[in-house]
C-alpha cells in the first residue's frame, strides 16, 4: 500500500541559518541528489521523491512510498542521514539529526507531516484511527517491486 | 567486560517457556488506585523470577504484564511529570492499540471482532499470567488471583464466549507433549540465544548466532535494539522489563486438515495420502511436524535433528525448504534482507522470544465442532515495532528479501488472506517444475491482542507503593 509523505518544516529564519539554506540549494544536486537518488533506488520501496524549498520559509521532503509510517519511517532515518542532517539542521525547533533516535525521528516526522487534501479511496488510515487525504496513483495501489518485475518482463 | 544480569529482578517469562500442562491468563481492568497498588503488592511476592529453579518450583508460576493505560493507572508516572511527560518519550508501539495494518488484522481477524466484541485492547490495564502443573493447582490459583482482584476493585475481561479466561492445556501429555500445537506441530525450537550475561566469551553451541540481551530486555540503549524509552527517569520504569505482545489467535484445525487432504497429491502425487499431507504441512511450516528441519532432511522426519542449527546457504532456490515457509519469513537466518530492510536492519533479521499456550480441546478431522482452540502467543521483545511489528508485516506480506519473487507473497500458515493484494499462493519447488496452490484459505484469525509491559520485580515493588 502506498503512502504519501508530506514533510513540511518550517525554516530557520536567522541570517547563518539562510546563507546554509542557500549553500544546500546550491549543493543539492552535486551533494545530497547522488546519494538520495542510490538509496532510494536499491531499496524498491520509494516510488517518487523529491524536495522543495518554499519562500525560503518552508521545505517539504514529498514523497510516495511503500508500507505505512510506523513500519519505514525507520528506513528515512537510516537510508538518508546527511539530507535529513542537512535539513534538520535548518529546521525550526527541531534538535540536530544525530541526536534523533528511531522514536524520536518518527515523533518529529509525524508532527511535520501535513496530510492530503481529501479522503484515501482505499480506507487507509493514518494509525490514528483518521483516513488518510487522497493519493492518486496511476498504478492502483501496485508497490515498487510489482511495477519493477512487471516492466523488466 | 562481562556484567552479570540479576536475574531476580527479571520476571522468569522471559528467560524460557513455562513447561507446565496447564495454565490460564487473566485479563483485568483496574478499578482505583489504591485497589490497583494493593493488588499488584499481593502478588508481586509470587511473581516467578529468574532466580528460582524452575525444575523445583514452590507452587504455581506466576507473571504480571502492564499496559500502557494500566501504568499511568498505578501511578507509575506520578512522581517523574505525569501521562502528559511520559508520552513524549514513550514509543507509539507501546502507547497506542495494538496497529492492525502493521499486523496484517483485516477481514476477520481486525479489530473490531476482537475479543469477542466484549471490550477493547485498551481497556486491559493488567494481565497475570498463571502456570501450573494440574487442573486442581490451576483452579486454586485461580480463585487466588480472582478472590484478591474483587477484594482490590479489579474488574476481570472474559474475551471467551465459554466465560472463562483463556486457558492454556498441553495437548499430549509432558514433557513432550508440552511443545505439541493445534495443527499438529512441535514448537519452541531455535529460540534465540541471548548473551544474558553480556559475556564476551559467550558462544552458543552449535554455532547458532548469539543475540544481545538488549534485544529482549531493556537495558542499557543499544542502537541496534532502540527500546523506549531512552532517558532517566521513565527509563527507570521500563529498566530491566521486556515488551510483550500478547495474541489471541484461533487455529482453524478442520479447514487445515481439509487443505492438507485436498492438495497434498498436487505437490507429491507418486506418495501415499498420507506421506503426502505430511509433506505439505513440513513444506508449509519449513520444519516436519516432529520438529525436524526440511533443510536438514527434506525426504523424511528425523526428530534427533529438530533442535540442530542450519542456514540456507545450500538451499538458496527452496527446493527443501520453500522460500515462503512459515520459519523461513520469521527467521531468516543467513538468507539477506533486500536494500532497504538491511537499511533499517543492520544486525539482521528481528527476532522475538517466543511464549505461550495452546489453548482449546484437540481436533481431528475435517468436521469444525465450533469450539474455539488456538494459541495464545507471548511475543518477548525490546521494540515492538522493530521486532514484533516487522515480523507480523512480512508474515502478511513477504517484500523483505529479494528471495520472494512475489511481491505480495504471505506465509501459508499465519497470514490473513484479507490482507489488501494478497496473492493467496503458496508456491513449491520440485525436482519436477514448481508447484503453485493457490486460493489458499485463512488458517488462522487473530482474535486480540494487547501489548503490554512485563515488568521488572523493582518496578512492581514500585508500582505497589
Amino acid at each position: 500500500m502506498t503512502h504519501a509523505l508530506n514533510m513540511t518544516i518550517p525554516l530557520k529564519q536567522d541570517p547563518e541559518s539562510q546563507k546554509k539554506l542557500q549553500e544546500l540549494k546550491r549543493d543539492f544536486a552535486t551533494k545530497y541528489q547522488p546519494k538520495m537518488d542510490k538509496a532510494l533506488r536499491d531499496s524498491e520501496i520509494v516510488h517518487f521523491a523529491r524536495v522543495v524549498v518554499i519562500g525560503d520559509k518552508f521545505l517539504q521532503v514529498i514523497t510516495e512510498y511503500e508500507g505505512d509510517h510506523k513500519g519505514y519511517t525507520e528506513f528515512f532515518r537510516k537510508a538518508l542521514p546527511e539530507v535529513f542532517d542537512a535539513i534538520f539542521s535548518l529546521a525550526e525547533g527541531a534538535p540536530g539529526f544525530g541526536q534523533l533516535d528511531e522514536q524520536s525521528f518518527f515523533k518529529i516526522s509525524k508532527s511535520l507531516q501535513h496530510r492530503s487534501l481529501g479522503e484515501s479511496t482505499d480506507g487507509e488510515e493514518d494509525g490514528q484511527g483518521n483516513t488518510e487525504g487522497y493519493l492518486f496513483s496511476a498504478y492502483g495501489d501496485r508497490s515498487v517491486k510489482e511495477i519493477l518485475k512487471q516492466l523488466k518482463k | 567486560m562481562t556484567r552479570p544480569l540479576d536475574r531476580s529482578n527479571i520476571q522468569s517469562l522471559v528467560f524460557q517457556p513455562h513447561r507446565c500442562g496447564y495454565s490460564r491468563h487473566f485479563l483485568f481492568q483496574c478499578g482505583d488506585k489504591p485497589g490497583a497498588k494493593r493488588f499488584v503488592a499481593e502478588w508481586t511476592p509470587r511473581v516467578t523470577h529468574g532466580g528460582i529453579d524452575l525444575n523445583d518450583p514452590p507452587g504455581p508460576l506466576v507473571n504480571i504484564a502492564v499496559s500502557w493505560p494500566g501504568l499511568d493507572k498505578l501511578g507509575a508516572f506520578d512522581d517523574i511529570g505525569g501521562a502528559t511527560e511520559a508520552e513524549k518519550v514513550f514509543y507509539f508501539d507501546f502507547m497506542d492499540p495494538p496497529d492492525a495494518a502493521s499486523l496484517g488484522a483485516y477481514g476477520e481477524s481486525s479489530p473490531k471482532n476482537w475479543w469477542n466484541q466484549r471490550f477493547k485492547s485498551r481497556d486491559i490495564d493488567l494481565t497475570v499470567h498463571v502456570y501450573c502443573t494440574s487442573p486442581e493447582m490451576l483452579a486454586e490459583a485461580s480463585k487466588e488471583v480472582r478472590d484478591s482482584a474483587r477484594r482490590n476493585g479489579l474488574n476481570e475481561l472474559i474475551p471467551t464466549s465459554d466465560g472463562e479466561a483463556i486457558t492454556g492445556q498441553a495437548l499430549e501429555p509432558p514433557p513432550l507433549g508440552l511443545r505439541k500445537l493445534h495443527f499438529g506441530y512441535s514448537d519452541g525450537f531455535s529460540q534465540p540465544d541471548v548473551n544474558w550475561d553480556d559475556d564476551p566469551a559467550f558462544r552458543p553451541p552449535d554455532g547458532r548466532r548469539a543475540y544481545p540481551r538488549g534485544h529482549f530486555i531493556i537495558d542499557d540503549w543499544d542502537e541496534n535494539a532502540q527500546s523506549f524509552p531512552r532517558d532517566e527517569p521513565w527509563r527507570g520504569v521500563v529498566r530491566h522489563g521486556s515488551y510483550v505482545a500478547l495474541a489471541w489467535v484461533h487455529q482453524k484445525v478442520a479447514s487445515f486438515n481439509r487443505f492438507l487432504r485436498e492438495n497434498a497429491p498436487k505437490i507429491a502425487p507418486g506418495l501415499p495420502q498420507k506421506d503426502a499431507e505430511e509433506l505439505l504441512a513440513a513444506k508449509m511450516m519449513g520444519r516436519w511436524r516432529d520438529g525436524t528441519p526440511l533443510v536438514l532432511s527434506p525426504d523424511k522426519q528425523a526428530s534427533h535433528l529438530a533442535e540442530r542449527n542450519f542456514d540456507y546457504a545450500q538451499d538458496v532456490a527452496g527446493s527443501r525448504c520453500p522460500i515462503a515457509a512459515h520459519i523461513r519469513i520469521v527467521n531468516g537466518r543467513d538468507q539477506p534482507l533486500d536494500a532497504g530492510h538491511s537499511k533499517m536492519f543492520p544486525a539482521g533479521f528481528p527476532r522475538v522470544l517466543r511464549r505461550g499456550s495452546s489453548y482449546g480441546p484437540w481436533l481431528d478431522g475435517e468436521i469444525d465442532d465450533g469450539k474455539d482452540r488456538g494459541i495464545l502467543g507471548m511475543f518477548v521483545c525490546a521494540n515492538v515495532n522493530r521486532q514484533f511489528y516487522h515480523l507480523t508485516r512480512w508474515i502478511a506480506k513477504t517484500n523483505f528479501s529479494d528471495a520472494f519473487t512475489d511481491p505480495n507473497g504471505q506465509d501459508p500458515l499465519c497470514a490473513s488472506r484479507s490482507v489488501p493484494r494478497a496473492s493467496k499462493s503458496f508456491t513449491i519447488p520440485g525436482a519436477s517444475g514448481d508447484v503453485t496452490l493457490t486460493d489458499i484459505p485463512d488458517f488462522i484469525r487473530t482474535q486480540g491482542v494487547a501489548i503490554l509491559l512485563l515488568p521488572s520485580l523493582a518496578t512492581l515493588h514500585r508500582l505497589s507503593a
